[in-house]
């Protein structure tokens, strides 16, 4: 009997201090959520900012692939005769 | 002064010499003293000691390690292991290095017995020793001093068929589970193989200790004794608690805590599911009250552990509470979890009405990368605070989360999630096979910790479901209840299976992502309620 109480008392104890565990966890994520909102919303404005800056190169790069597309069918043709 | 005191101390040194030297029987031998009133040991003149049984009732040589004479023995090596009557199984290990000067090797084979009054071994004590020899000197060559008679019969009796049946005759009833048991253990290790081969059963783990457990029933070969592969593997990997908490860096790896930041709230269904720990801690007791199955409670704490789904969790916390229980207990949560989707639908629909199952959880936010770096850092100050006991576990987790997530050590990322748990996982394997022994496998234990298991699994599942129904009632918008099923932590599994049983209600419902929240909280929950058993029975 006294093995089961102190399986009682190792179940309240491991239950409780799960919980525990888990709901001072989750005060601690959403605080750190709103802790981190502003520099999330920083660093979101940043990289939509480095992508901005990105895009006009992307177009080059696009118009470099044109000319090499246009290399590779003027050298097949060459090859070709 | 200082002259005076050395003095001082060689007089008591030498005053204490002479009268430990007083007693001195009477042929120049003397008795050093008796250890716990198995063995003593006494001096002969020459030097050496002489190691004589003393108790009363006879012992049965489980096993030896290899002793020869002119073996040299280091400090701490394991002699053999006995089973004295009416005693616990020991170990004797060497205290004194020292070179075995005398033993009579097929006198204390194993499986004979040793009876009071016989010499085990005697030996030369030494300090130290060298393996120089004289430039230029041939040593003698030695050669087989046997008849060609002597030499068949002799190797015969070095096969495994005639050590099977010599320990089946000799001490049945001590030494059944070298002989016989071999041979039934052989065929549980072949059931495994299968299991994981044709039914793909767990397999990376499964094939591993299925082998493992082959290999440990060769006779003869010691393959899981001290010096063997996996004793080796297990001294240095599981009994010091190290390999699962590898395992543990790879799985904090390969997890993605996205979905428990998206929305903390469900994460506390991953506590609920830990239920079935205790239940079937309870459980284990009330077999032992009833006297069917004797578990003390260190015992019952490593079964109830099963009910945390996790693998890793259950071998860390059984090494340090009931190693003897360690083979059936990662048969049994590895089993268990790759029973996940045959155990959890029929418990999840059983519990929930069509209704509720048909609930659809709106799409969880986005979550930035800076709240996944800082999430595993948080925790793992959380548990330095809250829990320490915990803290080996969920450090490694959370190490290996915070690589992953980072973002500038993809390298280690990637080793950690396939190299690293591959690797040890192998080797993991291996060594809980070598536990898979008859005599600690074929016993009642072993179905009780089965059944057990399949409890503490279902009150999981039940216990998430039951809470996330409970949440329903204060909650505004209602959440699903088929994802309490996934708070034990078989990771992704027990999402995997929510997320199908709701696809079968509503082909439109996806419940994977919110599934995988109580999921990964699940291997916190069952991480916190192992630390809490290891601070609660470690010290008992």
């Amino acid at each position: 009997m006294d093995l089961l109480m102190d399986g009682l008392r190792l179940m309240v104890l491991g239950m409780g201090m799960v919980f525990v565990f888990l709901v001072i966890m989750i005060l601690c994520m959403s605080v750190m959520s709103k802790v981190l909102a502003p520099f999330v919303k920083k660093i979101e404005a940043k990289e939509a900012a480095a992508k901005a800056a990105a895009a006009p190169k992307a177009k080059a790069s696009s118009a470099d692939a044109d000319l090499v597309a246009a290399a590779v069918v003027a050298v097949k043709q060459f090859i070709g005769k | 002064m200082r002259l005076v005191k050395s003095l001082i101390l060689f007089a008591l040194i030498s005053v204490g010499f002479a009268a430990f030297a007083a007693t001195d029987c009477g042929n120049g031998a003397k008795v050093v003293k008796e250890e716990a009133g198995l063995f003593a040991f006494t001096y002969l003149p020459n030097g050496t000691v002489e190691v004589k049984y003393v108790y009363d009732e006879p012992s049965i040589i489980l096993s030896k390690n290899d002793i020869r004479n002119g073996r040299i023995m280091k400090s701490g090596e394991e002699i053999m292991n006995i089973k004295p009557t009416g005693r616990s199984k020991g170990k004797l290990k060497m205290d004194a290095p020292g070179k075995i000067v005398s033993f009579d090797a097929d006198k204390f084979m194993d499986g004979k017995s040793i009876n009071k009054g016989d010499v085990l071994l005697i030996y030369a004590p030494s300090f130290i020793h060298h393996d120089s020899v004289k430039e230029g000197a041939s040593g003698v060559q030695k050669t087989i001093q046997k008849s060609w008679g002597e030499s068949l019969v002799d190797l015969g009796k070095s096969t495994g068929i005639y050590d099977i049946i010599r320990q089946s005759n000799e001490n049945f009833s001590q030494t059944w589970y070298l002989g016989l048991g071999r041979v039934l253990m052989t065929l549980v290790a072949l059931v495994l193989i299968y299991l994981a081969i044709a039914k793909e059963f767990e397999p990376l783990l499964l094939l591993p200790i299925g082998f493992g457990a082959l290999l440990a029933n060769i006779p003869l070969a010691g393959i899981s004794g001290p010096q063997g592969l996996q004793g080796l593997v297990f001294d240095f990997g599981i009994n010091s608690g190290i390999f699962p908490l590898l395992i543990f860096i790879g799985v904090g790896a390969l997890t993605d805590f996205g979905p428990l930041i998206a929305n903390p709230k469900t994460s506390i269904l991953g506590g609920a599911a830990q239920l079935g720990i205790f239940t079937a801690l309870l459980g284990a007791l009330g077999l032992n009250a009833l006297g069917w199955v004797p578990f003390d409670l260190k015992d019952a704490g490593s079964i109830g552990i099963i009910g945390g789904a996790d693998g890793p969790t259950s071998i860390f916390l059984t090494s340090k509470l009931s190693p003897k229980l360690l083979g059936a207990i990662a048969v049994a949560a590895y089993s268990y979890m790759a029973l996940v989707p045959i155990i959890q639908p029929p418990i999840m629909k059983a519990l929930t009405t069509k209704k509720e199952r048909l609930i659809r959880m709106t799409q969880s936010r986005s979550v930035s990368k800076l709240e996944k770096i800082c999430f595993p850092l948080l925790i793992v100050i959380l548990c330095g605070l809250l829990l320490p006991d915990a803290a080996p576990l969920i450090g490694a987790l959370m190490f290996g989360n915070l690589m992953r997530e980072c973002g500038v050590v993809e390298r280690l990322s990637k080793t950690a999630q396939n190299e690293l748990i591959n690797f040890v996982t192998i080797f993991l394997g291996l060594a809980v096979g070598s536990k898979l022994s008859a005599d600690q496998f074929l016993t009642a234990q072993t179905v009780g910790i089965l059944a057990l298991g399949a409890v503490a699994f279902s009150i999981g599942t039940a216990g998430g479901v039951i809470f996330a129904k409970v949440m329903n009632l204060f909650l505004k918008t209602k959440i699903n209840p088929l994802i309490g099923g996934a708070g034990v932590s078989a990771v992704p599994m027990a999402a995997r299976v929510v997320n199908k049983v709701g696809l079968e209600e509503d082909p439109q419902n996806f419940l994977l992502m919110h599934a995988m929240g109580p999921n990964v909280a699940g291997v916190i929950g069952s991480a916190v309620a192992a630390g809490v058993l290891l601070n609660q029975l470690g010290s008992l």
